[in-house]
């Protein structure tokens, strides 16, 4: 039974987390959690009282070049430093995700297990190889299914007069290959060294100031100031100093930072979505394909002038004749020249973005046409759109999900397009498609 | 006019006649009711698919052995054995045993005392791959180097860079194809490769040998890949130049290479009717080469005319 004292040390401590923003970080053991959730147990929520929480894994090391911890702690804290976001967790998990002889959940899925009990909004991870006298680092994210629910879903009302369903669309890839950074064997110190300095708490902001310790293992700590390049933490021992933001993550290892920004602003993004993520040079054609998404989505919200500017072109980047090859312009990644990242996503948004720009045009039209008074929800529930034009935007969406059968989104809205344009049959089978691909999992 | 003579002689005739036939069948049935079944046949290693000489051969029915022999150089035999006089169908068990290889039986259905096929082949696995067979998992294994070690790093190297892409298309974790390192798989001719992949049971079948280069340190790779399904005739050749066989390095593979793995994998769930996991095998291989080629979009054409999502591309039909 816990006591009064306890009681109003707790109600102490909540009061102090609402009252201020919160920026804090955790580290966990990947296989302590494991065993839990394979025991049934209840697994305890990390860092709770912070709005968003992600989790950075170790890099897998499998040729012991010893840096795993290292770049999580640099992807980690550029994260919670550089995310904007006003109440953050980072959690650290440490060990492995590579197959092995107990599990063969690995990589994504093993990462997919722990966040998804653990409830976060985002989850980083990566690998490291020594290729020759180069190293080569992978860095991934991917979004739980919750989070793209909440955050990164999009749907499309058709007006009562075409039968008032809904057409949809998710953010694909939800697992992202953020970077693949290949970098000269000799920036090994520099990293080690650069991530050594954002862990050691010192007494004052100032390099040659003394170490007064370390950020702690299962430990929360937080942010509690900042001052130029320099963050104060304290952990929850009571422990307080400060550590360098950027620190001497330099040179390549800036480069690796790249990634870490792009996980950030997948975060700000969620925060406010006026804000869409920003693609650096050097990142992967995944990231390319998923800011280039999300912007063509938020714009269908817009008007019929922003639909054709922004939504339209952008799919069509990714597809069908006009699709972009090779590398792209602005960014110098490279755009592939097949099946774009997230398979059939792009066909899907095309399709949404012309539904969405007809409807808007024959809004604005009728708007226009009609008097004082006249109530807009109204004229939007009467606009129809020729079963004809429908019935043609399904059949190439159809094609599209030759490419990628299992798209729920693809079939859901083939399942509405055909059964407006009087397909009842295609419509029936769409159905049918979805029904088998929830049954299956 | 007939005369009794003549009449006579012809009833003597069809009496002597009658008795030859009723003579005739005397004599063939006990000779038929007697005569030994005879089963031919041939056994051979799955791997070389040459003859296993020395085999034990047993025919047995209900606990009873109803016939031996031992093969010859070649891997055939022949068993001769009585199973009765009845003219009904019967089963028997081919047991076939060698000390290098796995034992295996065979059912044999007899009627009327002949076998149901001329001649059978049967194959027998090397007890030493015995660990290596894949259980119904589509993927790959991993066979001899010349180093453990190497064999190990390019499985993991395989694993990780494949699973990754196929997990970043979020495919059931039952779908996903896993890689096993087989030291003990050592094919010793390149014709041999497919033979290894049917089997194990494994989509591809990788395996190699390191050459040492001057340098002691350093070693040229070769790495050849082939399947079950007869893409890759010769198998496919990847050598990585003077690498230090302890670094990735050594273990790493083109992406034409993974793409061709992914392609073995993509026929694998096309064999079983999985078109949609077959059609996501090829969007993984094309992702991984930035682009299609024409035996990828072939494979991906002939599963997509397999799915159900057919039905939905026809503009002629309702």
């Amino acid at each position: 039974m816990k006591t009064p004292g306890i009681t109003m040390l707790l109600l102490a401590v909540a009061l102090l987390f609402c009252a201020a923003p919160v920026n804090a970080e955790m580290r966990i053991d990947i296989e302590k959690e494991l065993r839990l959730l394979e025991q049934g147990e209840p697994l305890p929520k990390h860092i709770p009282f912070a709005q968003y929480r992600v989790a950075v894994f170790t890099y897998e090391d499998p040729d012991g070049t010893g840096l795993g911890n290292d770049l999580a702690a640099l992807v980690g804290k550029h994260i919670l430093l550089h995310s904007g976001v006003v109440s953050l967790g980072v959690l650290r998990y440490e060990g492995q995700l590579s197959p092995n002889k107990l599990s063969r959940l690995s990589y994504f899925d093993k990462v997919e297990r722990l966040i998804e009990a653990q409830e976060v909004s985002l989850a980083v991870w990566g690998m490291i190889r020594m290729i020759g006298e180069n190293l080569v680092i992978d860095t991934y994210a991917q979004i739980p299914r919750k989070i793209s629910e909440q955050y990164f879903a999009w749907q499309l009302r058709l007006p009562e007069a075409m039968g008032g369903a809904n057409l949809q669309a998710h953010l694909r890839p939800d697992r992202i290959h953020l970077q693949k950074l290949s970098i000269p064997g000799r920036s090994q110190d520099g990293i080690v060294d650069a991530a050594k300095q954002v862990d050691a708490l010192r007494e004052n902001p100032d390099a040659a100031a003394e170490v007064k310790g370390h950020l702690p293992l299962g430990e929360v700590y937080w942010v509690i100031g900042r001052r130029g390049d320099w963050a104060e933490f304290k952990t929850l021992s009571g422990l307080t100093g400060w550590a360098p933001i950027s620190g001497n993550c330099i040179l390549e290892c800036r480069l690796l930072l790249n990634a870490a920004q792009f996980a950030a602003n997948l975060l700000i993004y969620m925060q406010d979505r006026r804000e869409t993520p920003k693609v650096m040079a050097g990142l992967s054609t995944d990231t390319l394909a998923v800011t280039e998404q999300i912007q063509a989505l938020e714009a269908l919200n817009g008007n019929f002038r922003q639909i054709r500017k922004i939504s339209l072109p952008l799919a069509e980047r990714w597809i069908g004749p006009r699709r972009w090859k090779g590398q792209d312009p602005t960014t110098k990644i490279d755009r592939g020249s097949g099946v774009p990242p997230g398979g059939a996503a792009f066909a899907n948004l095309r399709t949404l973005a012309l539904m969405a720009y007809e409807l808007q045009a024959a809004f604005q039209r009728r708007i226009e046409g009609a008097g004082a008074g006249s109530d807009p929800r109204w004229i939007y529930e009467e606009l129809s759109i020729p079963t004809a034009a429908v019935e043609s935007l399904a059949f190439d969406l159809a094609e599209a999900s030759l490419v990628d059968p299992e798209n729920i989104d693809v079939l859901h809205n083939l399942a509405v397009l055909f059964e407006y344009a009087g397909q009842t049959n295609k419509a029936k089978l769409a159905r049918y498609l979805v029904q088998r691909i929830h049954n299956s999992k | 006019m007939k005369t009794t003579a003549s009449l006579y002689n012809r009833d003597n005739q069809m009496v002597r006649l009658m008795c030859m036939i009723c003579f005739l069948f005397l004599l063939i049935l006990p000779v038929r009711a007697f005569t030994d079944t005879i089963v031919v046949g041939q056994i051979v290693d799955q791997t070389t698919r040459s003859g296993v000489g020395g085999a034990d051969i047993k025919i047995t029915r209900g606990g009873s052995t109803l016939g031996e022999a031992v093969t010859r150089q070649n891997g055939q035999f022949t068993v001769s054995f009585d199973i009765g006089s009845s003219m009904d169908v019967k089963n028997v068990t081919l047991l076939i045993e060698h000390e290098d290889f796995e034992k295996q039986s065979l059912f044999l259905t007899i009627t009327a005392g002949r076998p149901d096929k001329t001649v059978y082949e049967v194959v027998l696995l090397p007890k030493a791959l015995s660990g290596c067979q894949m259980q119904g998992e589509h993927g790959g294994v991993v066979g001899y180097f010349g180093s453990e070690e190497l064999a190990y790093n390019i499985t993991f190297a395989l694993t990780y860079s494949l699973l990754t892409r196929i997990q970043a298309l979020n495919l059931a974790a039952d779908f996903q194809p896993m890689f096993v390192a087989c030291n003990e798989a050592r094919p010793r001719s390149p014709l041999h490769w497919g033979n290894f992949a049917k089997a194990l049971g494994a989509d591809v079948f990788l395996s190699g040998n390191v050459e040492e280069k001057t340098d002691e340190k350093r070693y040229d790779v070769n790495i050849y890949v082939s399947d079950r399904f007869g893409l890759f005739i010769p198998p496919l050749h990847t050598l990585n130049r003077s690498v230090n066989l302890k670094e990735a390095d050594a273990a790493k593979l083109a992406p034409e290479t993974h793409a061709a793995i992914l392609l073995a994998v993509a026929s694998g769930f096309e064999q079983e009717g999985a078109y949609a996991k077959c059609v996501e095998m090829t969007v993984a291989a094309e992702q991984l080469l930035q682009g299609p080629t024409s035996e990828i979009q072939k494979s991906r054409q002939r599963c997509q005319a397999q799915l159900a999502n057919i039905g939905l591309v026809n503009r002629g039909s309702q």
